[in-house]
């Protein structure tokens, strides 16, 4: 038993999928999280291609720093759906 | 006994063309970046691969500089899409069609 295609198997799984739910999840928060768990699998795969410094810096720099401004952004740019609803209160 | 490299590459590549495939049917800006991020972090699959492959450490000083680089892009395109949206009130990128308000 191949040990090693078995975990690259398994983290190129989660690192499909997790991508593909990126682009077709509708609300932006939930595609930035799943976002982040692509980086993570991409660190794993880093780490099987014996390069831990590179998936070191992935973590702290995509999941710490990008994924953060991401969640600024998504957080910044949200529609509020309580000043719609206050319009019409204040219509009615 | 090790993973052979060009499963990476197909790796890779699948990543790519969603990172692709997102960047050309959403409209909302927020997944241009998150589109471009996934984009960016398959060529870096390529390089580390690639350097471990041939057993050298250029890929892997090739892929520090792409992490900068996108961290910096998030940083700029967080900005433009805060601007977009003071000024549309909306992150759909179809919504501005001209540079001049």
């Amino acid at each position: 038993m191949n040990y090693e295609l078995i975990a690259f198997a398994l983290f190129a799984f989660v690192t499909l999928s997790s991508a593909v739910g990126v682009v077709l999840v509708q609300d932006p928060w939930h595609s930035a999280l799943l976002l982040g768990v692509a980086l993570l699998s991409v660190a794993a795969h880093y780490v099987m291609l014996a390069a831990e410094f590179v998936a070191m810096m992935q973590v702290l720099v995509y999941v710490g720093g990008v994924l953060v401004l991401i969640t600024f952004a998504v957080m910044l740019t949200q529609r509020d759906e309580s000043d719609a609803d206050a319009d019409e209160v204040v219509q009615a | 006994m090790t993973v052979d490299v060009q499963y990476y590459v197909l790796l890779s590549m699948a990543v790519f063309c969603i990172g692709l495939f997102g960047l050309l049917t959403r409209r909302n800006a927020l997944l241009f970046l998150m589109s471009v991020e996934l984009m960016l972090n398959a060529a870096n699959i390529n390089l580390i691969a690639f350097a471990f492959y041939h057993g050298n450490l250029t890929g892997q000083l090739f892929a520090l500089f792409t992490m900068a680089l996108a961290a910096a892009e998030v940083a700029v395109g967080l900005g433009i899409i805060l601007v977009l949206y003071r000024n549309f009130r909306d992150v759909d990128v179809t919504v501005p069609t001209t540079m001049r308000w």
